[in-house]
């Protein structure tokens, strides 16, 4: 397939439902915590695998990234959102350092033949894993609550006298 | 007091350190990943004159973006290249320990490491050979999740030593796949595959070989006689599975 950066962003954009939920357990036997779900479009025509990461040390450390897994050649990372983790370098060589950002795919990394998501840019939507992962679900649109999914995140219970 | 003049000399000032924890420095230096983002390392003083440079498990986080340590082959890889590099992992948290005047040639060895690690993704194609049920496990769940894919699924209740490795739990007949490298697996597929006729299941049966060539003729026919579909090689199942599929399964 030929990606434009217009084809890109349809893909990302594309109205999609959970087709496989993350599993409840979020432990790995390493030192992050992760969830790996599967999406689709509605029509069932284009399938995704969308995946979250954060360190258990350093809960600023994460990354939430959607992959978009077409039936007729490989798999390509299309969109990533990154908490802090120090510095990143542009294909243009201008640097991020230590903000949230987002990499996106874009037509011109993969021409060149580099990391297709390479570049990124400064993300002002979000600080944290939960505010960014809520964001991201708006962001490439899946129709469901991310509530049913994510229940630990967002389902916060008031107590008896009425405080998260 | 740690001492990184060594490291700031000879990175010729190109290189900063920032207290990311108490007792923990994260290392600014000019060494990426392919994707643009900094190797993570970390320098912490073990006592007084020796460091530990280490990643906090951040290396690995970053490879399960696109490749999980999920079998024991590939933690057998990855072990290999911590032996093979001089160091060490301790929950994820991946480590060279030295003395603080030899810093230097222990941070390199450690991105040096840390890299190769990182890229661990590209072997399953281009040097490891044998990670057949791996890369298997990949292909279906990137081209066929359509199909109301399950992973270890066990028929027969209370049984389990009738494993099937993947379910296309789908209309008109469930799908079931086994992947087959070896003999031993040859023979489980085969009496599982009959156990499941004489309980009265209905289904179809598919067999990927790593290699049919591989296999010993009589298990071959043993499997034939048991199985629906057989793909003679991984490479035939990505070239042809998707038509067998849409042929076999209700849209």
């Amino acid at each position: 397939m030929d990606y434009t950066d217009s084809k890109i962003r349809e893909l990302i954009k594309i109205p999609k439902k959970v087709v496989k939920p993350p599993a409840k357990n979020s432990k790995s036997q390493w030192m992050y915590e992760q969830y790996n779900l599967n999406v689709a479009s509605e029509n069932n025509k284009l399938y995704f695998y969308v995946y979250t990461r954060q360190s258990t040390e350093f809960k600023e450390d994460f990354s939430i990234g959607l992959v978009y897994l077409p039936q007729d050649s490989e798999r390509i990372r299309i969109l990533r959102y990154n908490g802090l983790h120090g510095e990143h370098t542009n294909p243009d060589n201008t640097k991020i350092i230590n903000k949230c950002h987002f990499h996106i795919a874009t037509e011109n990394c993969i021409k060149l033949g580099i990391k297709p998501d390479k570049q990124a840019e400064i993300a002002s939507e979000y600080s944290t894993f939960e505010e960014a992962l809520k964001v991201f679900w708006k962001d490439i649109n899946i129709l469901d609550d991310i509530k049913e999914y994510f229940p630990m995140y967002y389902n916060l219970q008031l107590d008896f006298w009425g405080k998260l | 007091m740690m001492n990184l003049r060594e490291l700031e000399e000879k990175f010729n000032n190109h290189i900063k350190f920032q207290e990311k924890r108490p007792g923990i420095l994260q290392v600014y230096s000019p060494i990426y990943r392919e994707d643009g983002d900094m190797v993570d390392v970390f320098i912490e003083e073990t006592s007084e004159n020796k460091v530990r440079i280490c990643d906090h498990g951040l290396t690995l986080m970053r490879l399960s973006y696109e490749y999980e340590i999920d079998s024991p082959k590939k933690e057998e890889i990855f072990y290999k290249i911590l032996n093979q590099n001089l160091l060490n992992e301790e929950n994820g948290n991946i480590y060279i320990e030295t003395e603080q005047d030899k810093i230097y040639s222990a941070f390199m060895q450690f991105t040096q490491g840390v890299s190769k690690i990182s890229s661990m993704q590209y072997f399953k194609r281009e040097i490891i050979r044998d990670l057949f049920y791996e890369n298997l496990k990949d292909f279906v769940y990137e081209k066929y999740v359509k199909y109301n894919l399950h992973e270890k699924y066990y028929p027969l209740e209370n049984k389990t030593e009738y494993e099937v490795d993947y379910l296309f739990d789908v209309k008109p007949y469930p799908v079931f796949i086994f992947g087959v490298k070896e003999e031993i697996k040859a023979k489980n597929v085969a009496i599982s595959c009959r156990q499941f006729l004489i309980d009265n299941l209905t289904f179809k049966s598919v067999v990927i070989y790593e290699d049919l060539n591989k296999m010993p003729k009589k298990d071959i026919i043993r499997l034939a006689s048991a199985v629906d579909k057989q793909f003679v090689s991984f490479g035939d199942f990505k070239e042809n599975s998707e038509k067998y599929f849409q042929k076999e399964i209700a849209a």
